[in-house]
């Protein structure tokens, strides 16, 4: 469950990037299919680790970026949940490509200034 | 409501430690290798069937992860003359301040070569940069041919994939073609290295390890 790990480094990466007084509401992740990453356990330890903190209510969105495949033999693109996967067109077995990309693309942050 | 845009990696902290680390371990001249399998796949069996085969000019340190006791170090110290044991408490993968805190233990003016034996996990570990020069995945016949096609990460990760207990191989249902297709589907130019450190059976490693060291 490395998810708990990635939540822990997340709390302190938000807390460097919070205006000062500002209260986390919201965050944006994205993560590539290496990543192996389950949301619903991202989620949960996201709620466990600010379950006591001053972000605790805050949501978690993540984007999972699927596995990309390119068919060597009749050149055909697409994307997919499965790395093992094979092109629809020809049946040809393709070579997933996916990163370790894992990114905080956003925060929603409540302050007191009305402006 | 403010939208604040980031756009940063979430583990942007660990790698510039692994950056850090890369750093400590080109100037001393080690290369540093990552070894990543699932807990009773034989990594520790395979470091120390392999370190009293390797050449004896060769200085190597080990650094064992596990979440509780010392006993791979304990095992491993009979055949490595630094080893430096450490507990995740818990946490099921390494990380770079892991290896930093145990760099405090090793002296790295006097090792060649450091091995990470990363804790029993086939998932958790494969993300994190712990500064190596290469990523090593093991795998057992005794875990069965499947687990290449669970693991996509690792094999895509992997500079290096081993294949231990390749004396079970008779007697266990372990077909070798469909464990190899599954690989080269995901990574057709990476190593695969069969190995029975029960046997001393560990030419391919050993060829592949020195290769590594000498850069």
């Amino acid at each position: 469950m490395h998810e708990f790990s990635i939540a822990e480094h997340l709390l302190g990466q938000v807390r460097g990037h919070l205006p000062p007084g500002g209260r986390l509401r919201g965050l944006s992740l994205r993560a590539g299919a290496a990543q192996a990453i389950d949301p619903e356990a991202l989620a949960l330890a996201w709620r466990a680790l600010t379950e006591d903190q001053p972000e605790r209510g805050s949501v978690l969105a993540l984007e999972r970026l699927p596995w990309r495949h390119a068919c060597a033999g009749c050149g055909g693109a697409w994307t997919s949940d499965e790395a093992l996967d094979a092109c629809g067109a020809c049946g040809l077995p393709s070579r997933p490509r996916g990163d370790f990309e894992l990114t905080l693309l956003s925060m929603e942050v409540e302050t007191d200034d009305p402006g | 409501m403010t939208q604040v845009e980031v756009i940063e990696a979430v583990l942007g902290g660990n790698d510039e430690v692994a950056a850090q680390l890369r750093e400590r371990f080109d100037a001393a001249g080690v290369r540093t290798l990552d070894i990543i399998g699932s807990p009773g796949s034989g990594k520790t069996a395979l470091l120390e069937a392999t370190l009293p085969a390797l050449p004896s000019a060769l200085r190597v340190g080990v650094l064992v992860g596990d979440l509780a006791t010392r006993r791979d170090a304990d095992r491993i110290a009979r055949v490595a003359s630094q080893v430096v044991q450490i507990n995740t408490a818990g946490g099921c993968h390494l990380e770079a301040h892991h290896v930093e805190k145990g760099l405090a233990a090793l002296d790295l003016a006097a090792l060649d070569l450091l091995v990470i034996e990363n804790v029993g996990n086939l998932i958790c570990p494969v993300g994190w940069d712990l500064g190596q020069h290469a990523k090593v995945g093991v795998f057992s016949v005794a875990e069965g041919d499947d687990k290449p096609g669970k693991h996509p990460p690792l094999v895509l990760a992997a500079d290096a994939l081993v294949l231990t207990k390749s004396d079970l191989l008779p007697y266990v249902p372990f077909d070798r073609a469909f464990f190899e297709q599954d690989i080269r589907q995901m990574n057709p130019s990476v190593p695969i290295l069969e190995v029975s450190a029960l046997k001393g059976d560990l030419a391919p490693w050993l060829t592949w390890l020195e290769a590594f060291v000498a850069g």
